[in-house]
């Protein structure tokens, strides 16, 4: 839709109102004068028609009175009946004078002319006329209109009774323009008489001049149209006609004739009158609309000047001088108090922004912003991590309520510090302390930070670890400083020194774990041969024989060169891909065992199993498919598990390994005196033997004290009725202390070390009679 | 006056030749009977009744009117015209028959007036126009005049008789002949009068205009 202005459309409003008014008053008035006018013309015309009538008849009346006194004169019956003409002749003209008749004649009773003072009757005027000679004869007399020498005349005849009548007496008054003027005062009518005589010019007299004769005459019976009088100036004359006397040889005709101009003069004044007030209207209308638009328009636009300026984020005080109406008062406080919320909402917003909800302190994106802005500064400064370790397990345990209240309330505490604080994410904080606070201040915060939060439910003990960075030497960028605090922070946990700085060692090392997990899964996925499993053999020192291996997984990465199992195995267990490490280990094995088998070789494999692996409960169902698939026994089988790795959960390990007992597999406890060795615990252990930790056994033919705890191992197994693998049995010496103690099993470098498949193939044939000892 | 009908008509019944009736009943186009009209049939002038032509008739006027209203007279007699009212009355003839005038005069007796012309001769008062009266002047004639029933004994048998009454024609001075059939079942012979609307006389004249104006119906 195409936009017009306010002031337009007010002025179109206003304009096309009016004008449609007045022209409905104006077609009104023209319609209702019109009729109007017809009405009073054809009243007038009648009233003037009956008028006439009236008059000619009163007239009448009036001659025949006259008349009738001249005929019932003795004198003059005496007159006629001596057929004295001179005395008829004298008392013609002197009656005539009398009583004003213009014409007047003695006829005789057959219609011969007796006397005249018309020159125009003669004898032949009535002697055709028998018949009418006869009616006026019977009745006494008639009255009717005659043609003498080209005038009209009213004619009266009367009998002249003596007493029986013995002549008839004509007398005529002439109908001439003087009695049609008298007649024109009285009905106010032109009027004009016409007699149309058979095989004669028209006999006319009027009041009009002869055009306008001629004019209304044509203008007989017509409507009369106010367009056509005023716009066309055709003839303002308008006539009705009627027929005043009909006899054999003449008609006359009556028009009355009516000036429209006399009538339509005032409805023209009242026209312009009509049209000069609706132009002043319009005049009128139009400059009011133009003041209330421009009282309207101007505000508004300005308004509207200050909204963009509001969407433009521009706030400033609407200010409008001059406003004069209501509305656009209230339209303008509105946008004053719109403007008011929007900056109070936009503040909120902009706080939002900036600021964490729970805590109220800064938020990622804000500290981020600020630490960028520091880090552009040449000043250096140091900035602290603050992680509460656990904090996932608090929500759980406490419930997230709990959880928001003592991140709260530690927000409090590191506010109280100074500086500046901001929450990064869960239950991680930052802290940029105004000046640099050493390590030993570090902890005493810290201490103050780890005192116990009292909620309303529980006193929580947050336990914190603190992640130290100096800028801009450790970070130039607030990217770098999250991602380098992150590692700090986990290696602090990870350690457990929980203060802790960074060192760009660090993050070489995150590296290189990252490197690590990448590529191992990699390799898992890919099936390439950079995993390969190796074989220590186990001396069964009692026999002297080879039953055992422990398969020792070796990774061989082409870009990290050899990577440990100590390494890469702990790192699949944080990062979740120890069951897939298991399993390619587990169906080496077999494969291997397959091998071994065929080359008449039987040898029980030990396979190590951690923590997550013995939970797995998919696990064993899945050892004893592949077994069972393969026709292997149970014992083609070992496993070993780590002393510290059942601790975790010891309930739920014990009867995981209870299982695998139960399905027919031997399970050792490696690496055992490590850990917190707990008696209780090897008294229920469904374990078949102990593997005495290597630190204890390579130095064993030297150190006393490792001799101590071994024979004392030894010996505590035996009494649980456990056998006992000695790991790291490197000489002679202490093969034989092995044997003196009556040690079951012994690996280590003196017998073999950990050798390829192939190799130990070759291996065992080459020891299967060798004496060790 | 009927005695005085009754004794002419008496008189002539003396005629020694006449002792026959002979009826005849006068109606207008109507069949309405008509009173006042002549009815005479010829006679020698030697069967004329001159007795009685010395006689003196009177027409009187009693109540501004002509009394009798028609007087039957024969040629030569003599009329007197007595004034019974106590108005005066002036009394004209235009007649051809015997034009005259008596001027205003109340109750003389006056000087008879001779009527030496047979004929009819209408009368009026120049005062009073509704008085309108007939003298009928005969001639070798015997002549009657119809009663309320339009019946008179003409006493003389007749083939063809003469009828007069004012409204034969405008100026009443009209005669009608006419020939008598023999009786056969009826006891008197029937003329049929064709007479004019009786006019108003001396009362305003009445017409319409006919000429005037347009018929409305």
């Amino acid at each position: 839709m195409r936009l017009t202005s306010l002031n337009y459309q007010i002025i179109k409003l206003v304009f096309g109102l009016l004008f449609v008014t007045a022209t409905a008053i104006l077609i009104t008035v023209w319609t209702k004068n019109t009729e109007h006018a017809q009405a009073q013309l054809q009243r007038d015309l009648l009233i003037s028609e009956n008028v006439f009538q009236q008059l000619l008849s009163s007239r009448e009346t009036q001659l025949f009175n006259s008349a009738n006194i001249l005929v019932s004169d003795f004198g003059f019956k005496q007159a006629i009946a001596s057929q004295d003409k001179g005395t008829i002749d004298s008392v013609l003209v002197n009656h005539g004078e009398r009583i004003g008749a213009n014409t007047m004649a003695v006829i005789s009773l057959n219609g011969n002319i007796i006397a005249t003072t018309n020159p125009a009757i003669s004898d032949s005027t009535f002697s055709t006329q028998t018949q009418l000679l006869n009616e006026t004869i019977n009745n006494g007399g008639m009255t009717s209109l005659m043609v003498f020498d080209n005038k009209l005349y009213q004619v009266i005849m009367l009998t002249v009774d003596a007493p029986t009548p013995i002549a008839l007496t004509l007398l005529g008054f002439e109908i001439d323009q003087a009695l049609l003027n008298q007649l024109k005062s009285i009905t106010q009518m032109e009027t004009t008489v016409s007699v149309e005589i058979a095989n004669s010019a028209p006999l006319v007299i009027s009041t009009l001049d002869h055009a306008r004769q001629i004019d209304a005459l044509a203008n007989v019976n017509k409507d009369i149209s106010w367009f056509e009088m005023n716009l066309f100036k055709k003839s303002t004359l308008v006539s009705q006609q009627f027929i005043l006397s009909k006899q054999e040889n003449k008609v006359i005709y009556v028009t009355l004739t009516e000036n429209m101009s006399k009538i339509f003069s005032e409805f023209n004044q009242l026209q312009v009158s009509i049209t000069l007030i609706a132009l002043i209207s319009i005049l009128l209308a139009l400059i009011f609309a133009l003041i209330l638009s421009r009282q309207l328009s101007k505000p508004l636009s300005l308004l509207s000047k200050v909204a963009s300026k509001i969407s433009g984020g521009e706030y400033q005080t609407v200010a409008i001088a001059d406003i004069k109406l209501t509305e656009v008062k209230k339209l303008s406080d509105a946008f004053d108090v719109m403007q008011t919320n929007i900056q109070a909402r936009e503040s909120k917003i902009i706080h939002l922004a900036h600021h964490d909800l729970l805590t109220q302190l800064s938020n990622r994106f804000d500290i981020q912003q600020r630490l960028n802005d520091k880090l552009a500064q040449p000043q250096s400064f140091q900035v602290v991590g603050i992680n509460i370790k656990d904090f996932r397990s608090l929500n759980d345990v406490f419930g997230y309520h709990n959880g928001d209240f003592c991140l709260q309330e530690l927000a409090k505490r590191i506010e109280k510090l100074g500086g500046l604080a901001a929450r990064l994410t869960g239950g991680e904080l930052l802290w940029l302390p105004e000046h640099d606070q050493s390590l030993t201040a570090l902890n005493d915060i810290k201490h103050q930070l780890e005192h116990p939060i009292v909620t309303p439910d529980v006193t929580i003990k947050p336990k914190l670890a603190l992640g130290i960075l100096s800028c801009p030497t450790d970070a130039s960028s607030a990217e770098v400083l999250f991602k380098r605090m992150n590692i700090v922070l986990d290696e602090s946990q990870l350690t457990k020194s929980m203060v802790l700085e960074y060192h760009p060692l660090l993050e070489e090392r995150y590296v290189r774990k990252l490197a690590v997990v990448t590529e191992l899964k990699q390799v898992l996925a890919t099936e390439n041969d950079e995993l390969a499993l190796f074989y220590q053999p186990k001396l069964t020192i009692a026999d002297n024989k080879i039953l055992n291996v422990e398969a020792l997984i070796r990774w061989q990465n082409k870009q990290l060169g050899f990577v440990s199992p100590e390494e890469f195995i702990t790192l699949a267990e944080q990062s979740g891909i120890i069951e897939q490490v298991t399993l390619w280990v587990i169906n080496q094995a077999i494969d291997d065992a397959i091998k071994l088998r065929e080359a008449g070789i039987t040898i029980c494999i030990a396979i190590n199993l951690s923590a997550q692996d013995i939970l797995n409960k998919q696990l064993l169902p899945y050892i004893n498919d592949r077994l069972t698939e393969h026709k292997l026994p149970v014992t083609t089988l070992s496993f070993e598990i780590t002393e510290s790795d059942i601790l975790n959960d010891p309930l739920l390990a014990i009867a995981q390994m209870s299982n695998y007992r139960n399905h027919g597999f031997s399970l050792a406890i490696d690496d055992f005196g490590t850990g917190y060795s707990s008696l209780e615990y090897l008294k229920n252990l469904p374990v078949s033997a102990l593997k005495v930790d290597k630190s204890f056994v390579l130095n064993l033919a030297e150190q006393t004290s490792d001799q101590s705890i071994v024979q004392t191992v030894i010996k505590l197994a035996h009494e649980f009725n456990l056998s006992v693998i000695a790991e790291g049995v490197e000489n002679e010496a202490s093969l034989a202390l092995l044997k003196q103690w009556q040690c079951e099993f012994a690996q280590g470098y003196f017998i073999s070390r950990p050798i390829p498949l192939s190799d130990l193939l070759i291996w065992h044939q080459a020891h299967t009679q060798h004496q060790w000892i | 006056m009927l005695a005085k009908y009754g004794l002419l008509i008496f008189l002539s019944c003396l005629i020694p030749t006449c002792h026959a009736e002979n009826w005849i009943r006068v109606q207008d186009q109507f069949g309405h009977p008509i009173e006042n009209a002549v009815v005479s049939q010829l006679i020698p002038a030697t069967a004329v009744n001159t007795a009685t032509t010395e006689d003196s008739p009177i027409m009187d006027q009693i109540n501004k009117q002509f009394n009798p209203h028609v007087l039957i007279i024969n040629k030569g007699q003599q009329v007197s015209f007595p004034n019974s009212d106590d108005i005066r009355h002036h009394v004209y003839s235009f007649s051809d028959t015997k034009p005259f005038e008596i001027k205003l005069y109340k109750g003389r007796k006056g000087q008879p007036i001779a009527f030496d012309k047979s004929g009819i001769v209408v009368l009026g008062c120049n005062i009073h126009d509704q008085m309108i009266g007939y003298i009928y002047v005969a001639e070798n004639e015997n002549a009657a005049l119809t009663d309320k029933n339009g019946m008179v004994n003409l006493t003389h048998p007749a083939t063809t008789i003469n009828v007069w009454h004012p409204r034969l024609s405008a100026q009443s001075n009209l005669r009608e002949t006419f020939e008598l059939e023999p009786l056969e079942k009826a006891d008197y012979s029937t003329i049929t009068l064709t007479l004019s609307t009786p006019k108003a006389i001396g009362k305003k004249k009445k017409f319409k205009p006919k000429k005037f104006g347009v018929d409305k119906d």
